[in-house]
């Protein structure tokens, strides 16, 4: 008997070590991505993209099986943003340029397939526990996740102790300095969470657009429609793969845009391809917080086109690889 | 810039240039940006070394005043344009047409243009390159391969043109991934400059609002 209780307790000893190493520190960046669609939360947040301070208010909620989010932009800008499953739905003012929302022409928004493939994560990135920290008033436990080349951004993460929502993070540079913040100053979690807290209140004189993501089906990489050049990417940042591409038409003038996103698993960035405008374009590189817009003309066979590559990457790195770009 | 002008210009702010070098110094910086932002430099340079930053200081606090400003009348004390009818477009492609009118609405101004070719070529014009001086590219020289299509000074269509592009980037990324943080960036995406028709010199607001750039400010830029 006391040699079964004695087995008994040595099986326990011997499963304890093995529990915590699966609660690792890439294993809770899982937990947070699920957290993000499974919790039900109630919060404002402010964020800093380095332009000046933004506060948003977010409401997620399982309904009926459904997920439901309501973002409300509390400062500035009047702008909402509502999620009924697959149904997206933006309120804006008019004249704000966010209102871009767009269903693609030949086949709705990119793959939905898409997801952060956090299995390739441990490629790019070494992912670390670092204690804990304390934020909106809730125990949270502090992830570090380190760039293994300067190729990419790295992140702090703190996330919820007890359902690991992400509760606040920076973006910083291989410096670093940190180009985005994100910080929850309160939240409420569980049934805390009102259903009322889903429904618009409305704004006055706003623009409502509607989109849903039912129907959209992946585009295959190689559906090149009426877009007559095949592009190679001679040099990207080791782990990034294509994500997805497809070709769409711009709303303001009907020109055909051929887009492609990629990712490390964390890290995205994607390349547009489009005729050069009439009037040529500017070489530049542009900023707004981590998101970095470079922009760089391309010899085509028979004319010239324009690539810009906007993403979460280091400028360097994103004018890299533009330059890299040709038409095969 | 020669390097003898550079001497004529530590000559004067030594107060040991001779007329002619004077002469030379001034009459340069009427066409040189770079040597007017070199000047600009070692003066506060100079000032913080003798200690009477008090000058550069008035000038912040105009700054701050002038931004305050700003930001009040991004706020809201703007009249607000008078109240439309709720638009509902649940009909077919409803995006084409609106959109055109839409995408008219201004400039994000707020995007940091950092300067052309920094970021390709190395380190040529080296010490002079950074926000808020990057787009003076006196020579305007266009690169050979693309000489008829690419020029360094970003106009208002390239910055719209851009920020559309930008949006759509984050607007993608949030779509595909719901519930993550990068709705975030979508929905604070921010294009306050632009009420302020912010011209392309918007670089001087990076980088935390100092006007000329520090020596680790620019080295950071270039890296």
């Amino acid at each position: 008997m006391s040699k079964q209780l004695s087995i008994g307790l040595l099986a326990i000893f011997l499963w304890l070590p093995l529990a915590s190493t699966v609660a690792s520190a890439p294993d809770l960046l899982l937990k947070m991505n699920a957290a993000f669609s499974e919790q039900d939360y109630d919060g404002i947040f402010t964020y800093d993209a380095g332009s000046g301070l933004t506060s948003i208010r977010v409401v997620h909620k399982i309904l009926e099986g459904q997920q439901r989010e309501r973002l409300v932009h509390l400062n500035g800008a009047p702008r909402e943003i509502l999620r009924r499953g697959e149904e997206v739905v933006s309120l804006v003012m008019p004249g704000d340029d966010l209102a871009v929302l767009e269903n693609s022409i030949p086949s709705g928004p990119f793959a939905r397939s898409f997801v952060r493939e956090f299995e390739r994560l441990g490629s790019s990135y070494r992912v670390e526990e670092m204690g804990e920290g304390r934020v909106a008033g809730r125990k949270a436990r502090r992830l570090a996740v380190t760039p293994k080349d300067s190729h990419r951004y790295g992140f702090r993460l703190w996330l919820d102790a007890e359902n690991h929502l992400l509760l606040r993070s920076q973006l910083v540079d291989a410096n670093g300095r940190k180009l985005e913040e994100f910080l929850f100053s309160s939240i409420l979690f569980g049934d805390s969470v009102l259903d009322d807290a889903l429904e618009s209140e409305g704004m006055n004189g706003s623009m409502v657009s509607h989109l849903t993501l039912k129907n959209a089906h992946p585009t295959a990489v190689s559906d090149r429609g009426q877009f007559p050049v095949n592009w190679s990417v001679a040099w990207l940042p080791p782990g990034f793969k294509m994500a997805s591409a497809d070709i769409r038409r711009k709303p303001a003038n009907g020109q055909t845009v051929n887009s492609m996103i990629y990712s490390d698993g964390l890290a995205t960035f994607s390349i547009f391809l489009e005729r050069m405008p009439e009037k040529g374009a500017a070489r530049m590189s542009a900023r707004n917080g981590a998101t970095v817009a470079v922009a760089r003309g391309i010899m085509g066979p028979s004319n010239y086109f324009l690539a810009t590559l906007v993403g979460e990457i280091p400028a360097r790195t994103g004018a890299r690889i533009v330059e890299s770009i040709s038409a095969e | 810039m020669s390097e003898q002008l550079r001497e004529s210009l530590s000559a004067v702010m030594d107060g040991e240039a001779d007329a002619f070098e004077l002469r030379r110094v001034l009459d340069e910086s009427r066409s040189d940006s770079k040597l007017r932002e070199l000047w600009h430099r070692q003066h506060l340079v100079r000032d913080i070394l003798r200690g009477d930053e008090i000058v550069h200081q008035l000038d912040l606090r105009a700054r701050l005043l002038a931004e305050m400003e700003e930001l009040s009348s991004q706020e809201g004390d703007e009249p607000i344009p008078e109240a439309q009818p709720k638009l509902d477009t649940t009909t077919k492609s409803p995006w084409l047409g609106r959109l055109a009118g839409i995408a008219v609405a201004a400039t994000v101004a707020l995007l940091v243009i950092v300067s052309s070719d920094y970021l390709i070529g190395g380190d040529e014009g080296a010490g002079f390159v950074g926000p808020g001086i990057a787009q003076s590219n006196p020579s305007g020289a266009p690169s050979a391969v693309l000489a008829p299509v690419m020029y360094d000074v970003a106009t208002a269509a390239d910055r719209q043109r851009t920020d559309a592009l930008i949006i759509h980037h984050l607007q993608q990324n949030a779509l595909n991934r719901p519930g993550g943080f990068s709705f975030v960036r979508w929905v604070g995406f921010d294009r306050k400059s632009a009420q302020n028709g912010r011209a392309p010199q918007a670089g001087l607001r990076s980088e935390g609002g100092v006007q000329a750039p520090t020596p680790s400010q620019s080295k950071d830029n270039k890296r």
